[in-house]
């Protein structure tokens, strides 16, 4: 019968095909069903997909359980690859299901790939802080009991209130917060995002007002910083008052009085007259408890009557500098989350980098990113393009020469599949990028800066180096100008991350971001007020 | 004064220079091996299996002594801060280690404790028995000069082990151009900081012991070796072990 079906296939009119040929053919449907079956098993799906960026590598799901948070993360160089400007489209759909597989799993190793220093001494007790469930805005309508006189009032509702860096600006505080009817008798919370004091006129006075109206905060850097001056003089809590139990590894500092003479004679005098000292002598002790027991991060959980995203998120978090995606929040460094700006992605150079499949992977890995490198660059030798794996280690760092963590942080979280749990952030931190609160972004990978993957400098780690660190030096003044280079096609998403920081330190504006529950769910609201000096 | 006067202090307080320049310290050979032993109390190289706990030794006698005896401010610098940043220890290539004063300390070390030797005991973590070693404050008579001289002494005070000639360069950081760049100070060595950048500085660990190190650490870092050095974890033939949190041969 097949070779029936065979005859009639083939031209010519041959009514009697050979047995061997009957067989081979037979083969071949057989091997093509075969594999037209397994090539749809999500497993191989990886294999035989061209497009999959990234190492040659195949990533079996299993071991690559960290890459899913760095590769949504990290920028994507589909654009170089066979698809060209529809590659990252034609991505979209797998990507969102590796990570679908990728995220199930428990452990996010991004930590385990980067530094761990030792704390710091000035480090808040705890890293997050939960906002009481009280304060969460929860819509409850009018109820027909009210008289006509408060009604209005008590039926509005809880708001949550996050302020930008205020900046010792109390005047501006106060205004801000008349301008929208605060009262946190009737409810209202205010959150700040850090940075409460310096550079403005009343510090003492910012604290004392927040302190009074039951506010929440995160530390900021330069919170931090005063209380690194208090520390310096000695100004912290009751026992040091009598310099007892100071030190607390028991070594007893009896050199203490001799040190301050010492130290003051070594110039330190002039460091304390200094304006972070000089507000650190003016705080009461209680007001330097409380920033000292500030969070690093304020975690506010989800707003039950949000119905959309981004404000139906699982998790809504008020930081001062930012955040790294992907990464737990209890795994995001203090330091990184009171300062970062921005996130530098490791790029090819002299040292062999590291790219995080598993580790005994690592040489290939790193070759393997090298050669696909050096290829790119031959085929597009005007642009300065840096490979970079979807699985790269983000580092924050404090200046903006790499990639703006907000927007890595909204591309992550716009990629994240919907049932995923998703971080909507609020912060400060940034006056110089200013008020951040468009509800659109742009969601495009980052396709690639050549901040330190070019110039070829050496990173020859050797003190007595002269030469060296003179290179380095001027090659770092060279390349202040960093090229941005934006994907040319525009992929849009939601704003998962709200910056708030106005400029007020600098006597521009004050800002507040008003949540609130009505009958619609939730929604929220900006308010801006001037702030003079 | 004249300006051009050897006699140009920080301190007033602080011994004069001698009036003609001369290398003052000197390691044991110009061979990268050789350079970071002072020649003094060289009596060999140091194997690799050895070093770590000496150089363990070396520091933590260094910040111990200066914050508890001497009472004096000090942070890590170069190589050093970079290894509190992987992960609060000392690189197991590096051979010494970095440390900085401010130019107002460097004049009382000049003037009270140079020459000073200091004991200090501790428990070898291989051997698990105590160990007592000597160090020498030794500062470099031309340390409290502002100008930089011929370059031969770029380093203003070293704190040696005397068994084996190890080290701590010390250097100091002052303003040595007020009127041109106020608020910026340096060493002898092309490094340049702004005061906000090093001040407050911040308290932390390294090597078991409180030790200090600059505000804007990561700037710094940046700056000097470039943003590659916080990512690499590749180096000197060490891999940066993410479970360990150690650098690996």
């Amino acid at each position: 019968m097949a070779q029936g079906v065979i005859a009639q296939m083939l031209p010519g009119g041959r009514r009697r095909p050979s047995r061997s040929l009957t067989f081979f053919l037979m083969g071949a449907l057989t091997l093509l069903t075969l594999c037209l079956f397994t090539s749809h098993l999500p497993g191989l799906q990886r294999i035989i997909n061209p497009s999959t960026p990234g190492s040659g590598d195949v990533q079996v799901p299993g071991e690559a359980d960290m890459t899913s948070c760095a590769a949504a993360a990290a920028p994507h160089h589909g654009s170089d690859g066979p698809g060209g400007e529809d590659s990252p489209e034609l991505q979209a759909p797998l990507d969102s299901m590796e990570k679908e597989t990728e995220y199930q799993l428990q452990d996010h190793p991004m930590e385990h790939k980067t530094n761990k220093h030792p704390p710091f001494k000035d480090d808040p007790p705890q890293l997050i802080a939960n906002l009481p469930q009280e304060h969460i805005p929860v819509y409850t309508p009018p109820s027909p009991t009210d008289g006509p006189g408060g009604g209005e009032k008590k039926t509005r509702g809880k708001r949550l209130v996050v302020v930008g860096d205020v900046h010792g600006h109390l005047a501006a505080l106060r205004a801000l917060l008349d301008k929208i009817g605060f009262d946190h008798r009737y409810g209202d919370h205010l959150i700040f995002a850090g940075d409460m004091i310096t550079k403005g006129p009343d510090s003492k006075g910012v604290v004392k007002l927040a302190m009074d109206l039951g506010a929440s905060a995160v530390r900021g850097n330069q919170d931090d910083k005063v209380l690194a001056a208090a520390r310096e003089i000695h100004r912290h809590l009751v026992d040091d008052e009598t310099g007892v139990g100071r030190e607390a590894d028991g070594e007893t500092d009896h050199a203490a009085g001799e040190k301050d003479r010492e130290n003051d004679e070594a110039g330190t005098e002039k460091r304390k007259k200094e304006h972070a000292h000089r507000i650190a002598r003016s705080l009461t002790r209680a007001q330097l408890a409380w920033l000292k027991s500030l969070p690093i991060i304020l975690r506010i959980g989800a707003l039950p009557d949000a119905t959309s995203p981004p404000w139906n998120a699982n998790t809504l978090v008020v930081v001062h500098g930012g955040l790294v995606p992907g990464l737990q929040l209890e795994r995001q460094d203090p330091w990184a989350v009171m300062n970062m700006r921005s996130l530098i992605y490791p790029g090819k150079g002299k040292g062999k980098h590291h790219t995080e499949s598993a580790s005994d992977e690592d040489d290939n890995d790193g070759n393997g990113e090298e050669d696909d490198a050096e290829e790119r660059d031959d085929e597009t030798p005007q642009s300065n393009k840096s490979t970079l794996a979807p699985d790269a280690v983000a580092v924050p760092i404090e200046g903006r020469d790499g990639e703006p963590w907000s927007h890595a942080w909204n591309r992550y979280q716009n990629r994240l599949p919907p049932s995923v749990p998703h971080t909507l952030a609020i912060y400060g931190h940034d006056a110089k990028a200013g008020l951040q609160v468009n509800p659109e972004v742009d969601i495009s990978p980052y396709a690639s800066w050549s901040a330190y993957s070019s110039g070829g400098v050496d990173y020859t780690i050797n003190s007595n180096d002269i030469t060296n660190n003179n290179n380095n030096k001027k090659k770092k003044t060279k390349k202040k100008h960093k090229q941005h280079k934006q994907h040319k096609h525009n992929e849009k998403g939601l704003r998962y991350a709200f910056g708030l920081d106005s400029g007020c330190g600098h006597g521009k504006k004050l800002t507040a971001l008003i949540i609130e529950a009505g009958p619609a769910g939730v929604g929220h609201r900006i308010e801006q007020v001037d702030c003079r000096s | 004064t004249s300006p051009n006067s050897n006699h140009n202090q920080n301190n007033a307080d602080a011994p004069p220079s001698p009036p003609q320049e001369y290398k003052y310290f000197h390691e044991a050979g110009f061979s990268l091996e050789l350079s970071h032993y002072d020649a003094r109390f060289f009596r060999g190289p140091v194997p690799y299996a050895t070093h770590r706990a000496i150089l363990t030794h070396l520091i933590r006698s260094y910040l111990s002594t200066f914050r508890v005896t001497l009472g004096l401010e000090t942070w890590l610098a170069h190589g050093t801060l970079l290894g509190w940043w992987w992960n609060g220890r000392i690189m197991p290539w590096d051979f010494d280690v970095d440390a900085q004063v401010s130019g107002a300390t460097l004049a009382v070390l000049a003037e009270r404790h140079n020459g000073s030797m200091h004991e200090y005991t501790l428990r070898n973590e291989t051997s698990g028995r105590d160990e007592t070693r000597v160090f020498l404050l030794d500062v470099n008579p031309f340390g409290t000069k502002v100008d930089r001289g011929t370059g031969e002494n770029a380093i203003d005070a070293r704190w040696i082990d005397v068994e084996t000639g190890m080290y701590v360069d010390i250097t100091a950081l002052m303003e040595r151009d007020p009127e041109n760049s106020p608020g910026v100070v340096s060493c002898k060595n092309f490094h340049w900081y702004k005061m906000e950048e090093l001040y407050p500085l911040r308290e932390t660990v390294f090597e078991g012991v409180k030790a200090m190190v600059p505000r804007e650490f990561e700037k710094v870092l940046v700056d000097e070796y470039g943003a590659k050095s916080l990512v690499v974890t590749e180096w000197e033939g060490h891999h940066f072990d993410a479970e360990l949190k150690e650098w690996v041969k």
